[in-house]
């Protein structure tokens, strides 16, 4: 079975945004926006993850 | 070659004489670096250069390719020359040109002004030019040497920022006669790959030789000809290199550079707390605007069955009402009686007959009686 591509930093800002923006618009019943809160607040613990074990890796170039 | 008649003496051709010494030339001096003051510059259909290399006492020919240049050169300027010496067949001696670069303060700083007003009037410094740099690249094509402080400087605070950054990085010497070739190189050869997003060049300070590198027209061009945007950060102690006005972005040093390119992670984190009560907030927002539409709901309802009882109220009041004016025995009181015989309520005198009992009822109770007459 193939892995679920791990996705980057900026991916998972994208999505916040998303559902962020989305949350702010007055017109949404509530089940949507419950359904929006939790997410959320996946989409931020996954970041805080991220930056809490992201490693950089460094490659040598050969000349 | 031949030797001459009763004596050991080699008698060569030019030709072979040209080729002998050459040969000789090779092996005792591959390549010379010489340090002088140019002399008798002159430029050959834009691709080759000539000039002569003096001091007070000597003066040799030069010759090369105008790409050897480290820019525009003029007459008077201190350079430092790698070059093989060749005896041409035909032309003389001259020492083939592999580098040229300015040496001294004043040459360096001559030659920098040189390059930096062709340049100029090339367009090549717009700030139309510049790129916006990524923030929070993905892959960063680092060109710096791998024993500089530099590159410790530029890994370590980057590690200490973020996190999750691939470094692809090319080693190369960033001062000395291999510095132009190794960095022109490695931005070229970073260009040819697809996931370096911002290509960082830099090393820290150093003095106006040590730096000269930056301010030559091959890494200027490269640099501005890379089709990967550039931040180049060379150290921040003289005045700023060339290189660095023909990139995307500067910064001062190799720290620098690694804070301008991600976001610090301590605060992202305290950020993401914030999100995390904005989150929560934004839902008890939109819980409270339920709420208050459910109770504006109860409250029309209220209004609604309050309006529907007083409906009922009035309705059943004039019922009564009427109700009560059809009750007979409001008549009754009022001194009229009812009549009623076998045949029930009687309503007319042909009903009756003499001698017929009757029965009449009053409002407190009733009296038996018979018919005398009928008129």
């Amino acid at each position: 079975m193939a892995t679920k591509k791990q996705k980057s930093y900026k991916e998972l800002q994208d999505e916040l945004d998303a559902v962020l923006a989305e949350l702010r618009s007055s017109e949404l019943d509530i089940d949507k926006a419950l359904d929006l809160y939790k997410q959320g607040q996946k989409l931020i613990s996954e970041l805080e993850d991220y930056l809490s074990h992201a490693k950089n890796e460094i490659e040598q170039l050969k000349s | 070659m031949c030797y001459s008649e009763g004596m050991d003496e080699m008698v060569f051709t030019p030709t072979e004489f040209v080729g002998v010494l050459n040969q000789t030339l090779d092996y005792a001096y591959p390549v010379v670096s010489l340090q002088g003051e140019l002399a008798n510059v002159r430029v050959s259909r834009s691709k080759w250069v000539y000039f002569d290399i003096k001091d007070d006492t000597a003066s040799v020919k030069c010759f090369g390719t105008v790409y050897v240049l480290p820019g525009p050169v003029e007459e008077g300027m201190m350079v430092r020359i790698s070059a093989s010496p060749r005896l041409h067949p035909l032309y003389n001696f001259s020492l083939n040109l592999q580098s040229v670069r300015a040496v001294g303060e004043g040459s360096l700083k001559r030659a920098a002004d040189l390059l930096a007003e062709k340049l100029m009037k090339e367009g090549l410094f717009e700030e139309s030019r510049k790129r916006p740099v990524p923030y929070a690249p993905q892959t960063i094509g680092l060109i710096t040497s791998k024993e500089s402080a530099a590159y410790h400087d530029f890994v370590k605070i980057l590690n200490e920022r973020w996190g999750g950054v691939r470094i692809i990085h090319h080693d190369v010497q960033v001062q000395g006669e291999q510095a132009v070739t190794d960095i022109v190189q490695a931005i070229e050869r970073l260009n040819q790959l697809s996931d370096p997003e911002v290509l960082v060049i830099t090393r820290g300070g150093g003095s106006a030789d040590d730096l000269s590198a930056f301010n030559t027209e091959q890494i200027v061009r490269a640099v501005a000809a890379s089709r990967i945007p550039t931040l180049v950060a060379i150290g921040h102690e003289v005045d700023m290199s060339l290189a660095e006005m023909a990139a995307d972005l500067r910064a001062s040093t190799p720290s620098n550079a690694a804070q301008m390119l991600t976001p610090d992670k301590m605060q992202t984190l305290a950020q993401l707390k914030i999100q995390r009560s904005t989150l929560a907030d934004m839902v008890v927002a939109h819980v409270q605007t339920s709420q208050a539409a459910i109770a504006e709901a109860g409250k029309t309802m209220r209004h609604l069955l309050d309006q529907a009882y007083t409906i009922a109220d009035q309705t059943f009041m004039s019922q009564r009402t009427l109700l009560e004016a059809l009750n007979p025995e409001a008549a009754l009181k009022r001194g009229y009686s009812v009549i009623r015989s076998d045949k029930g309520v009687i309503r007319s005198v042909s009903q009756l007959t003499p001698g017929d009992p009757i029965s009449i009822t009053l409002h407190d109770g009733s009296a038996k009686a018979t018919i005398n007459e009928v008129q």
